[in-house]
C-alpha cells in the first residue's frame, strides 16, 4: 500500500507573521521606558468570540489613582490581518491588510499631536502633584481620599 | 441632591440653550457629546451672571465634555476609554457616585450585533471601575445609540439593564453560572407618549419595514444601591428651554432651533444613600 500523497499543497510552515497585539505590547513597554515610569502602557485584551481578538492599548498614570486613557484599539479574526485599528484619541480608524500597513497606522496614531497632548497633560499633572501649591484647580487629585469607598 | 444632565448637541452652536439647561434645571454635573462649541465660549456663556461657576471636570476624553459646578476636586477622573468617560463624583457631603458617561457608536457604523458586543466591553469597564473604587453606586448616563429593549442594553453579558425596578433590587442574577449585576433602566418610561411628552429622545424616520420613528437612545442606568435615592420621576425629558420649544409644530426635535436629540436630566438624592448605607 502506498503512502497517501499530501493534498495540502505547500504549507506556510515557516510563517513568521507577528500578531498585531505583539506590537501593542511593544509600544506599551516603550511608553513606560520613555516616560521613565511616570506613565505606563498597558495592553488590555477584551473578550471576543475565539479566535477573534479585540485588544486596546491604554496609558495608565499610576500616581493619578491609576487614571487610564485609551489610545488605540485593535480587532481582528483568526488570520491577524486585516486588522481594524482605531485611534481612540486621534479619532482615526483604518483596516490594515498587512503587518507593514498596521505598523504604519500604529505609528501615525501614536505620534498624533492629540496623543502627545494627552501625554504632556498627564505628565504635567503628575509633576504638579509633587508641588501641591502649584496645582491648578481643575487638576486631578490623587491625594484626595476616596470617600464612601466602603461599598 | 445631585442633578445630572446629558445632551447630544449634534454639533450645533447651542451654548445659549445649554446655559438655560443648567440654570433652569439646577444642574450640578453636565455631560455633553457632539459638542462643537469651543469650551471658552461654552463656559463664558454658561457662567455669565451665574452664582456658581461651572468648569471643565478634569479628564482627557475627546468625545464627551463634562462640566460641573461642584467644588474643585469633586470629580476625579478614573478612565477615558473613547466613548466611555468614568468619573468618581465626590460631593462635599453625602455618598460618592461613579459616573459612567457614554456615547456609544452609532447604528450608522455598527450592526445591532456589533453594538451589543461593544456594550459588553463597556459594561466590563464599568464593573472594573466599580471594583477599583470599592462600591457600586454607579450611574450610566449618555447616548447609548441603542433603545432600552435592545440586547446591548438588556443582555446579561452587556449592561443587564432592565425595566423592572423590583427585579433590579435583587442586585444580580446568575446566568450560565456567572453572576451578572443588574442596572435599573428607568428610561423605559420615556418610550411611550405621556403627559404630552414625545415618546423618546431622538426621532429618525426611514422607509424600511421596521421603523420605530422615535428612539430612546439617551438613557440613564442606575445600580440598585442607588435606588434609595432615586425615584422614577427623577428622570426627566427636557422639551423646552428658555421659553423655546425644542420640538417642531409636528412634535419632533427641531434641528433648526436645537439638536436632533432631546436632553435628559436625572437627580440622585445622595444624602439618602448615605442614610441607607
Amino acid at each position: 500500500m502506498t503512502e497517501p500523497s499530501s493534498m495540502w499543497g505547500k504549507l506556510p510552515v515557516d510563517a513568521r507573521m507577528r500578531p498585531p497585539i505583539s506590537f501593542l505590547r511593544e509600544q506599551a513597554a516603550a511608553l513606560t521606558t520613555e516616560t521613565r515610569g511616570l506613565l505606563q502602557g498597558k495592553v488590555v485584551t477584551m473578550e471576543a468570540d475565539p479566535p477573534a481578538l479585540q485588544a486596546a492599548l491604554d496609558i495608565v498614570a499610576p500616581s493619578l489613582n491609576g487614571y487610564r486613557v485609551r489610545v488605540v484599539t485593535i480587532s481582528h479574526g483568526l488570520t491577524f490581518y486585516p486588522v481594524l485599528v482605531r485611534g481612540v484619541v486621534a479619532g482615526q480608524a483604518l483596516n490594515a491588510n498587512s503587518e507593514a500597513m498596521f505598523q504604519s497606522a500604529l505609528r501615525t496614531m501614536l505620534s498624533n499631536a492629540k496623543v502627545h497632548n494627552v501625554i504632556g497633560a498627564l505628565i504635567s499633572q503628575i509633576n504638579a502633584t509633587d508641588a501641591p501649591s502649584e496645582r491648578p484647580a481643575t487638576d486631578v487629585s490623587p491625594e484626595r481620599p476616596v470617600s464612601g469607598a466602603e461599598g | 441632591m445631585l442633578q445630572f444632565a446629558f445632551w447630544n448637541l449634534n454639533r450645533r452652536p447651542l451654548e445659549g440653550l445649554v446655559r438655560a439647561l443648567v440654570h433652569e434645571r439646577d444642574v450640578d454635573v453636565l455631560v455633553l457629546t457632539e459638542c462643537s462649541v469651543p469650551l471658552p465660549v461654552l463656559l463664558t456663556t454658561i457662567n455669565d451672571t451665574a452664582e456658581r461657576t461651572f468648569y471643565v471636570a478634569p479628564g482627557q476624553n475627546q468625545r464627551l465634555v463634562i462640566l460641573t459646578r461642584l467644588p474643585a476636586d469633586s470629580i476625579i477622573p478614573v478612565a477615558d476609554l473613547g466613548g466611555l468617560a468614568l468619573r468618581h463624583v465626590v460631593p462635599p457631603v453625602g455618598s460618592s457616585i461613579l459616573l459612567a458617561a457614554v456615547h456609544l457608536r452609532s447604528k450608522l457604523h455598527l450592526s445591532d450585533d456589533d453594538q451589543a458586543h461593544e456594550a459588553m466591553f463597556v459594561a466590563r469597564e464599568v464593573e472594573a471601575a466599580e471594583a477599583q473604587l470599592g462600591h457600586t453606586r454607579t450611574l450610566v448616563l449618555g447616548d447609548l445609540n441603542m433603545n432600552p429593549f435592545e440586547a446591548g442594553v438588556v443582555g446579561s453579558s452587556a449592561f443587564h439593564a432592565i425595566s423592572a425596578r423590583a427585579v433590579a433590587t435583587r442586585v444580580s442574577r446568575t446566568v450560565n453560572q456567572v453572576s451578572r449585576p443588574f442596572f435599573y433602566n428607568p428610561s423605559w418610561r420615556l418610550l411611550a407618549s405621556s403627559g404630552g411628552q414625545p415618546p423618546g429622545t431622538y426621532y429618525y424616520s426611514h422607509s424600511g419595514a421596521v421603523s420605530y420613528f422615535w428612539n430612546t437612545f439617551d438613557q440613564v442606568l442606575v445600580r440598585p444601591v442607588l435606588l434609595s435615592g432615586f425615584g422614577d420621576d427623577d428622570l426627566k425629558l427636557v422639551t423646552a428651554l428658555a421659553g423655546t420649544s425644542l420640538l417642531t409644530a409636528a412634535g419632533i426635535p427641531d434641528t433648526a432651533v436645537a439638536s436632533d436629540h432631546l436632553p435628559i436630566t436625572v437627580s440622585i438624592d445622595h444624602g439618602r444613600l448615605e442614610e441607607a448605607a
